[in-house]
């Protein structure tokens, strides 16, 4: 590791020593050539060390710093820096009249956001925590609205990642329509950093809705009772939800768009939640926001038809519910990290079989206890295929040949010390 | 190694008779797609009806030392599901078995070699819908859709295939079977693979099935024609819609010459006989939003000098009204034998531009021009008819196309917003792409499909002699037509 300090030095890159989520040296290079340049030098510096990228930290969890800073050292990578030396907040082009975005990866989503208001639009996924643009396309993390535009990487346009042996590649473009050439982007979405770290991406965005209104219900008896209540509304065709949520036992619905239209859906939506909070008007995006944000340490998807067995049988095996995030329409259960730690028997004897019969899939976002990690890892084997492996191992041996950006535990299968 | 007797054998016995044909009438027919400039026949076309005939069908071909083309309809445009030389054609055309139509979780699991409009009726009872709806969707595949991440006119609103595509069964070039993705939401614990192979030319692998969103039928639905007296005012009312972030979930443009040739075919749709160009607008969702951006739609149709305008939701209506669009490409025929569709895409701020560089281009070179477009997303299709028995016309054809593709790239847009890269614009891919690009690009290719396999010589331009992809071995003569032509 003194060696790549030393070559920060000799580029002119500052580091901060104790800079890095787990007490590790953060560089704070200035222009994307010193990146791309530390980056394409690191193996030859590292001793060992891998080099990870790092945004406002939102998402370090889910790259798991803890086990690889168990034997592996970790070099982390600014994207911040590179902002702050231009002196913007990271806005490459916003152009309202074809409404994209086009931004630097460590710019903060709050600024973003900011920025393209002013021009009528909202970035989607919306996330309401303060992330980089960087990190949440690397975290695959999509936003409440997913209900009514989808999931995140769906609106990437276009990107430019540097990759583990410094090579910086371009794919798609600034264009709402585009079929030029592979969808490279597609790859590094959700793919933590471990193909290469995201420079800069192109966003379509989407229109601010002209009302909006966010309907909270009463707290239901179960969890299980709020999803059914949720799936309910998500039936009527006359509400078309842009976000869905079930957190505290209560059904979190927004509509949105035209102002006559999101009266006649409000009333629709409250004929099915009965006594609801209403917030409309100034505060109900950020209320929404917040409705739908979290940070999960694992991550349950299941079809929404099998959504309400998944969280009895959640609540079944841990006992508790607390803290439990769902959106229905994806099916997707989000459980934060009190419902892991400590409770690896419960996921491993109860939980895993329970959902294996409902044909779901987990995913972890966070260190787990090795009796755990070693379960979930037999079930990601016999849920891929050995061509899915090997093409993993190839896109892995191309794009990080000298395996600098690797990431304990990711993809599923491929050990950190591969 | 070439394809022997015994290879026809084995593949007629895992296929069937009518699923192999190596005879030369077949091997002509199969000679190009949609791109007709261009031709080049295969050895053999095979033609599987599940996924496991196809997998077995690869592993034969590959011991015959064969590259394999895999293919739907052949309605693509840019040459891609044709052969570069020689090699295998393996088509989906029997593989049409819509598999599951899932109406809760909303999804449809279907055979690839479905055609696009029989998943929509298939699911229609249920109050879905497939939303990627080309214009040829009464023909294309939905794994050709897959190969070339479609769009069609809903794209505007819906995107295209790739939003719609949560999983699909990819056949390798040994021959195993994997299942990628699936109804859930996201990848779980590793890549994204699907994402990169849809709209990746059949350069990846064989799609047999695939698993696809299906979206709730909109309780309202209205159709608008407004009439323009100019085609620049047409596209300017089209930048400004999008500048007020209206959200219709179609809006496309016709102009006068697509409009006559419409009017003088089957398809007859009532557009006016009398307006330089049309916007065709579709309004979808609740009632009172249906109504609230129609007014908006006509607001600015009309400041930007729409002289005439009229909505629908009758659906007999509405259904001419897009069958004389979807149809316009057909009805060309009656312009001239041939018809080249360019396909580049705008920024949408940018229209009226491009359509003046295309006009010029094609008048400077004595080119009849129409268009028809996905005006909502910077879709253009500058239409060129010719005559390709024509040589000169031909070359002023290409040149023409060339010129627009120049400029869009120039303008900040791309070489193809929905038919692919194909044959047709490798060369332009050096236009919008840097080497490290395409060698990236590469890299991902290779990391599916390391011998070089599938599709060969397609999308990415060869730019040195390492690069030149593993052309088919050579077949001794007359040995697959000879052993084939009995079969038909």
């Amino acid at each position: 590791m003194s060696a790549a300090l030393d070559a920060c030095s000799s580029l002119g890159i500052a580091v901060d020593e104790a800079g890095g989520p787990d007490g590790g040296p953060l560089a704070l290079p200035r222009t994307e050539a010193e990146a791309c340049e530390l980056i394409g030098s690191f193996e030859d510096t590292s001793e060992g060390a891998r080099l990870a990228p790092l945004g406002l930290g939102s998402s370090v969890d889910w790259c798991r710093p803890e086990q690889a800073a168990g034997d592996v050292r970790t070099l982390w990578l600014s994207t911040r820096s590179l902002v702050e030396a231009q002196g913007g907040v990271g806005v490459v082009e916003y152009v309202p009249g074809d409404g994209t975005l086009t931004a630097l990866a460590g710019a903060r989503m709050t600024d973003l956001r900011a920025v393209v208001a002013e021009g009528g639009h909202r970035i989607t996924p919306a996330i309401g925590t303060d992330s980089t643009l960087g990190g949440v396309l690397a975290a695959g993390r999509s936003g409440g609205d997913r209900c009514a535009h989808g999931p995140g990487r769906h609106h990437v346009l276009g990107m430019r990642a540097v990759d583990g042996g410094g090579r910086v590649a371009r794919s798609g473009g600034r264009l709402v329509k585009n079929v030029t050439g592979f969808d490279l982007h597609r790859l590094h979405v959700g793919a933590r950093g471990t193909l290469g770290v995201v420079l800069e991406a192109s966003l379509r965005l989407v229109p601010t809705p002209e009302a909006e209104a966010l309907l909270v219900s009463e707290p239901l008896a179960s969890d299980a009772e709020a999803v059914a209540l949720a799936l309910e509304v998500r039936a009527d065709q006359r509400v078309r939800p842009r976000q869905l949520v079930v957190r505290d036992r209560r059904v979190h619905v927004v509509v949105a768009g035209r102002a006559a239209q999101v009266e006649l859906e409000r009333a629709a939506a409250e004929a099915h939640l009965g006594s609801a909070e209403v917030i409309a008007g100034d505060g109900s995006e950020e209320r929404a926001l917040a409705a739908a944000d979290r940070a999960p340490a694992m991550r349950v998807l299941v079809a929404p038809s099998r959504v309400v067995e998944a969280t009895r049988a959640i609540a079944s095996a841990l006992g508790e519910t607390a803290g439990i995030v769902i959106e229905p329409d994806a099916a997707i259960v989000d459980l934060p990290r009190s419902l892991v730690d400590g409770h690896a028997e419960a996921w491993t004897d109860a939980l895993l079989p329970a959902l294996d019969a409902r044909g779901a899939r987990v995913e972890s976002r966070c260190p787990l206890e090795p009796t755990v990690a070693a379960a979930l890892a037999e079930r990601h084997a016999r849920a891929t295929t050995a061509p899915e492996r090997a093409w993993t191992g190839r896109l892995i041996e191309a794009f990080d040949p000298l395996h600098v950006l690797r990431t304990s535990g990711f993809p599923a299968g491929f050990d950190s010390d591969r | 190694m070439t394809l022997t007797r015994k290879h026809l054998k084995e593949l007629r016995r895992i296929v069937g008779e009518r699923g192999v044909r190596a005879d030369a009438n077949a091997r002509s027919a199969y000679e190009s797609d949609g791109f007709m400039l261009q031709s080049a026949r295969a050895e053999v076309i095979v033609l599987p009806r599940t996924t496991e005939e196809a997998a077995a069908s690869v592993r034969v071909l590959r011991d015959a030392g064969l590259v394999v083309v895999p293919r739907g309809a052949g309605t693509g445009l840019s040459g891609g599901a044709r052969p570069t030389e020689g090699g295998a054609i393996l088509g989906t055309a029997r593989m049409r078995e819509v598999l599951e139509v899932n109406e809760v979780d909303r999804y449809a699991r279907v055979q690839a070699g479905v055609v696009n409009v029989h998943l929509t009726s298939a699911c229609a009872d249920k109050g879905l819908f497939y939303a990627p709806d080309p214009s040829s969707q009464t023909a294309c595949t939905i794994g050709g859709n897959v190969g070339n991440n479609s769009g069609g006119p809903h794209g505007f609103k819906y995107g295209s295939t790739t939003r719609h595509v949560r999983g699909l069964t990819l056949v390798d070039s040994d021959g195993n079977v994997s299942e990628l993705g699936g109804p859930l939401a996201d990848p779980a614990g590793g890549l994204d693979l699907v994402g990169p192979v849809v709209g990746s030319e059949g350069m990846l692998g064989l799609v047999t099935e695939v698993v696809v969103n299906l979206v709730p039928t909109p309780e309202s639905v209205e159709t608008l024609l407004c009439m323009f007296e100019s085609l620049d005012a047409c596209c300017d009312a089209v930048s400004e819609m999008i500048a007020q972030r209206l959200e219709p979930s179609a809006i496309e443009i016709l102009d006068r010459l697509t409009i006559e040739a419409v009017e003088a075919s089957v398809l007859r749709a009532g557009y006016p006989d009398n307006a330089e160009a049309v916007m065709l607008v579709e309004v979808e969702g609740g009632a009172a939003e249906v109504e609230a951006t129609r007014e908006d739609v006509l607001a600015i149709a009309r400041s930007f000098g729409a002289f005439d305008a009229r909505s629908t939701s009758d659906a007999g209506e509405r259904k001419r009204l897009w069958a004389g669009r979807k149809g316009a490409f057909g009805a060309m025929g009656r312009i001239a034998p041939d018809l080249y569709v360019a396909d580049v895409v705008a920024p949408r701020t940018r229209l009226r531009e491009i359509v003046a560089t295309a006009t010029d281009a094609c008048h400077e070179r004595g080119l009849k021009l129409s268009n028809v477009f996905h005006a909502g997303d910077g879709n253009l299709h500058p239409n060129i008819s010719y005559d390709r028995r024509d040589e000169d016309e031909v070359k002023r054809v290409l040149e023409a196309g060339r010129i627009i593709m120049e400029a869009c790239v120039a303008a900040g847009g791309s070489l193809t917003g929905e038919h692919g890269v194909g044959l047709e614009k490798q060369d332009e891919m050096c236009l919008v792409f840097r080497d490290e690009d395409l060698d990236a690009m590469n890299d991902l290719r290779r990391a599916f499909d390391p011998s070089g396999f599938w599709n060969p010589g397609k999308m990415l331009p060869v730019r040195g002699c390492r690069e030149i992809h593993t052309p088919p071995l050579p077949r001794e003569a007359g040995s697959a037509e000879a052993a084939g032509a009995s079969a038909t």
